[in-house]
């Protein structure tokens, strides 16, 4: 049982104040009789004159406390937990995330939210509506509000899971919209609780019940892959692994990797057991691999309770020759770092001459060192200490000495490189444009920002390469060689260490060659679904399984094809630990193992405190109920009714 | 007017009886403990010297030869002692009071005595003997009787027990007497009326209570004032008390009922309301006081 306003227990003190009438006299009329002896034994008091009396013990004044203790109780709204209280418009919000799939409970956690959304659904009174939501990494009313069971129960059937997040927020924002204004209004999210606190939510009346599903937390899991091509000369690459332990217990297995289907490598790795910090974690490194392109995937052969996480993919595209125009008066260190990597050909150019080095052929990436030209080719750009129309800033000003306050340790362009202690001596003040992401900030300006625009991407940097000892780090070449990777990077047909690492549920750009009309995609579990194509890049949102997607089209008699990995990658939904409670605006939704209802006990209550006033006035008008003439007059009809 | 002549021509043809026979101071209407010359043969003794010869019952003479004296009874008037307890709370009760209505009944009592040649005294009392009226026989004393009664207004607590041992100490002869009161006396009434008893009277208890003391009409909390002691007692009314006040009062008079029947006495409860000419036809015949 649970109190919906125990505040009203405050009320408890007009419990004092009826016995305070009790002890109090009353002013009475007084009234000259021709003698008080015969009302002596019925006289209540014989002290005349006393402000006060003793309290003694009478039924009425029991049934007076005992009507209103009860009458307090059903303010503070006492409630029990029932299937279902009737009278009530629900929502049943699944979660369809990837850690549903788990099979700590049998036969599995998303089976037994089918099964408990069932049970829901069977309670149902007349007249009762309910609504079906899916939760995952998108949202979907898989049933509108009806009364229809049928239609619910088709609804529930239907629901499938995604390997992928749980948005369990917009889930909860659409069945409250949904529920507005409707008639005991009741939420029941029927999830592992693998969710993270809910913000910026108010529910008004709708109630929400939390049903946990799923006990254990048996699992091991790939947290992280990264494929990265080595940079200068050895552009071969490397894989890094995170695998993840989420159990209580010390775990070996055997980490396999495979390219193109064929197994590499298998290595033994010992995960140690989780601890209050986190889950255990055990990184591996497969290093200097000869392959140049391909499927990489990595697995290992854990008998754990969620199968999705125990592999990962990487979809390595061949390395691209790239054609960088240079525009510069000169610059030693610019032109070495370009020339590191071997796929890159460096056409260096002044101002004078680019009208010349445009009209020989196209670009994959220009780079202005401090000259802007409005004939600058139509391509990618990285800028150093100019503002082109293609840059995602606008100058303000010069900003002298900035110093690095912060930058992205995981974007693309600046991971894999210190940019704490990098000195400038002054550099462009300047103001993002709402599409520019600033990736190195200085204290008071951006000094490079990344961005996309109409296919386009820029890195721009606010700074001159002689005003700062950038050059003169090991920072420098990898900045490089990343910025000219993520400039010409295609979404989606890369793997993660080109800076597109593909979670299940994210929508994938697929860049099409012009000319195709339509295109292919076939999802891991060989189910295809046509996409027409009207402009490039064709947004897929249907990547929500883990696995690999291939894409493919015909442009006349030529073929043409996109392979992109999609993996789970993700701690939250690798813990299958189950949430004791769910956090909504501060306040803790604790688990159920069933979906209960809240029946309010207050009319029931009343109903009793009724009945205790009746009694009450029947008594005080009657006369006692256990009075000996009362009983005699019982022990009489009783007797008679024996004869 | 206490009585009204038509109840006056009814109470003509009532006469005042009693259980026993008492020695009266004259001749009368009533048995005697003497023997006499009344007509009703009372017994037989033997002839002793200075007998009335005329008084020998030659019959039996014949029959036994020895003399035997035919015994009649004697007949005198009977003292009848009217009690009227005149005290404050005898003054409550509506629309006739309760002293009223004792007064009515005195009057009745008394003028059904003075029509038979019975000696009729009253006392009126609170807590003594206020005023007294002394025992006087014949038809004309009853206007002087009513009179006596009429000026009598409620006062005083009564104070039962001294003066009914007053009234036995004081009685020159035993009778009938007639205490007439609510009988509402916390100091008791059996000490009292013993003591009557004990005299030698033959007692006759009418007790007078309005209609709303028997069944009360009111309600609420109230402040209950006794006239007489001043005591105030804080009261609930409600259904219950009601009735437990109603048993109460039923107890009472119950007790006091057994208390009479105990000593030979007559009881009689009398609600203010009843009219005069129904206690007096019906009633005080019902109990043997009148025939």
């Amino acid at each position: 049982m649970s109190l919906i306003a125990p505040l009203n227990f405050l009320f408890a003190g007009l419990l004092g104040v009826v016995l305070l009438l009790y002890v109090l006299r009353l002013k009475r009329k007084e009234r000259v009789i021709s003698s008080t002896f015969l009302w002596h034994s019925a006289l209540r008091d014989l002290q005349a004159n006393a402000p006060w009396q003793r309290l003694r013990s009478s039924l009425l004044m029991w049934l007076q406390l005992a009507f209103l203790a009860l009458a307090i109780f059903a303010l503070v709204r006492p409630s029990i937990k029932v299937l279902a209280a009737g009278g009530q418009t629900i929502a049943i919000i699944m979660d369809a995330s990837g850690s549903m799939v788990a099979t700590d409970v049998q036969p599995s956690r998303f089976e037994q939210a089918r099964s408990e959304a069932g049970r829901l659904i069977n309670a149902l009174s007349t007249g009762d509506q309910a609504t079906v939501i899916s939760s995952a990494a998108q949202t979907r009313v898989l049933a509108p509000l009806t009364a229809d069971k049928n239609i619910l129960k088709k609804a529930i059937t239907s629901a499938r899971t995604q390997d992928t997040g749980c948005n369990l927020r917009e889930a909860i924002v659409l069945a409250s919209s949904l529920l507005r204004g409707k008639q005991n209004p009741q939420i029941y999210v029927l999830s592992d609780g693998a969710v993270a606190p809910i913000n910026d939510l108010s529910l008004g009346k709708v109630g929400l019940q939390f049903v946990r599903i799923g006990k254990g937390n048996e699992n091991l899991a790939i947290t992280a892959m990264d494929v990265r091509r080595g940079y200068g000369a050895n552009t071969n690459p490397q894989i890094f692994v995170t695998a993840s332990n989420f159990s209580s217990h010390e775990k070996s297995v055997n980490l396999e990797l495979s390219h193109d289907n064929d197994l590499v490598e298998v290595r033994p790795m010992t995960i140690p057991a989780a601890s209050e910090k986190g889950p255990g974690q055990q990184a591996q490194l497969f290093g200097d691999l000869t392959f140049q392109q391909g499927l990489f995937s990595v697995r290992f052969d854990a008998d754990d309770d969620l199968k999705t996480d125990n592999a990962a993919y990487a979809v390595l595209s061949a390395p691209q020759n790239l054609k960088v125009l240079l525009l510069t008066n000169g610059n030693t260190f610019l032109e070495n770092a370009l020339n590191l990597d071997p796929h890159v050909q460096v056409f260096r150019t002044t101002p004078g001459d680019l009208a010349a080095a445009k009209a020989k052929g196209s670009y994959d990436v220009v780079v202005c060192d401090g000259i802007n030209s409005p004939n600058l080719p139509d391509t990618n750009q990285l800028v150093f200490n100019t503002v082109t129309d293609l840059s995602p800033v606008t100058k303000v000003g010069v900003a002298s000495a900035p110093s690095v306050a912060d930058y992205d340790k995981k974007h693309p362009v600046t991971r894999s490189a210190p940019w704490n202690d990098v000195r400038f001596t002054q550099a462009i003040a300047a103001q993002l444009k709402p599409w520019g992401q600033a990736i190195v900030e200085g204290e008071k300006t951006p000094l490079i920002v990344a961005g996309e625009q109409k296919g386009r991407r820029v890195v721009w940097c606010g700074f001159d390469l002689f005003d700062t000892d950038l050059p003169m780090r090991v920072a420098f070449p990898i900045f490089v060689t990343n910025a000219l990777r993520w400039l010409t990077a295609q979404r989606g047909a890369t793997g993660p260490a080109e800076g597109s690492a593909l979670r299940a549920g994210e929508m994938v750009p697929l860049m099409v060659p012009p000319g195709i009309q339509e295109i292919t995609v076939t999802a891991p579990d060989k189910t295809s679904r046509s996409i027409p194509v009207s402009a490039s890049p064709v947004a897929y949102d249907g990547a929500d399984r883990v696995g690999v997607y291939t894409a493919t089209g015909r442009v006349g008699k030529t073929d043409w094809k996109q392979v992109f990995a999609v993996n789970l990658l993700s701690k939250s939904e690798s813990n299958l630990q189950p949430g004791v409670a769910l956090k909504v605006e501060n306040t803790n939704i604790t688990a159920e193992t069933h979906a209960r209802a809240n029946r309010e006990l207050w009319g029931y209550i009343t109903l009793a405190a009724l009945a205790l006033l009746g009694l009450e006035w029947w008594v005080y008008h009657r006369g006692s109920l256990w009075s000996p003439d009362s009983l005699v007059t019982v022990f009489r009809k009783l007797r008679v009714r024996s004869t | 007017m206490l009585l009204s002549p038509p109840l006056l021509k009814k109470l003509d043809a009532l006469s005042l009886q009693a259980k026993r026979a008492f020695t009266g101071a004259s001749k009368g209407e009533k048995r005697s403990t003497k023997r006499g010359s009344s007509v009703e043969f009372a017994d037989f003794r033997s002839y002793n010297m200075g007998d009335d010869i005329r008084r020998i019952d030659w019959n039996a003479y014949g029959r036994f030869e020895k003399f035997y004296l035919k015994m009649f009874l004697e007949e005198e008037d009977l003292d009848i002692t009217l009690l009227i307890d005149a005290s404050l709370s005898m003054q409550f009760g509506a629309p006739v009071s309760k002293l009223l209505a004792a007064q009515q009944m005195a009057a009745a009592i008394g003028y059904v005595g003075l029509t038979n040649f019975d000696r009729v005294g009253a006392a009126v009392f609170d807590s003594g003997i206020r005023a007294w009226f002394p025992p006087t026989r014949g038809r004309g004393a009853a206007g002087q009787l009513f009179n006596f009664l009429e000026k009598q207004e409620p006062g005083g607590n009564a104070d039962f027990t001294a003066v009914m041992k007053r009234v036995a100490a004081q009685a020159r002869r035993s009778g009938i007497a007639v205490v007439i009161s609510d009988f509402l006396l916390p100091e008791g009434y059996e000490t009292g009326l013993k003591t009557l008893a004990a005299r030698g009277f033959e007692v006759t208890a009418i007790q007078i209570l309005d209609r709303r003391e028997l069944e009360p009409d009111i309600v609420g909390d109230l402040k209950l004032v006794d006239v007489e002691t001043g005591v105030a007692r804080e009261v609930s009314v409600s259904d219950t008390l009601l009735k437990t006040y109603k048993r109460t009062v039923d107890n009472y008079c119950a007790n006091l009922r057994a208390f009479c029947l105990r000593y030979n006495m007559n009881y009689l409860l009398v609600a203010n309301d009843t009219p005069i000419d129904l206690t007096m036809l019906r009633l005080l015949r019902s109990v043997g006081l009148t025939k």
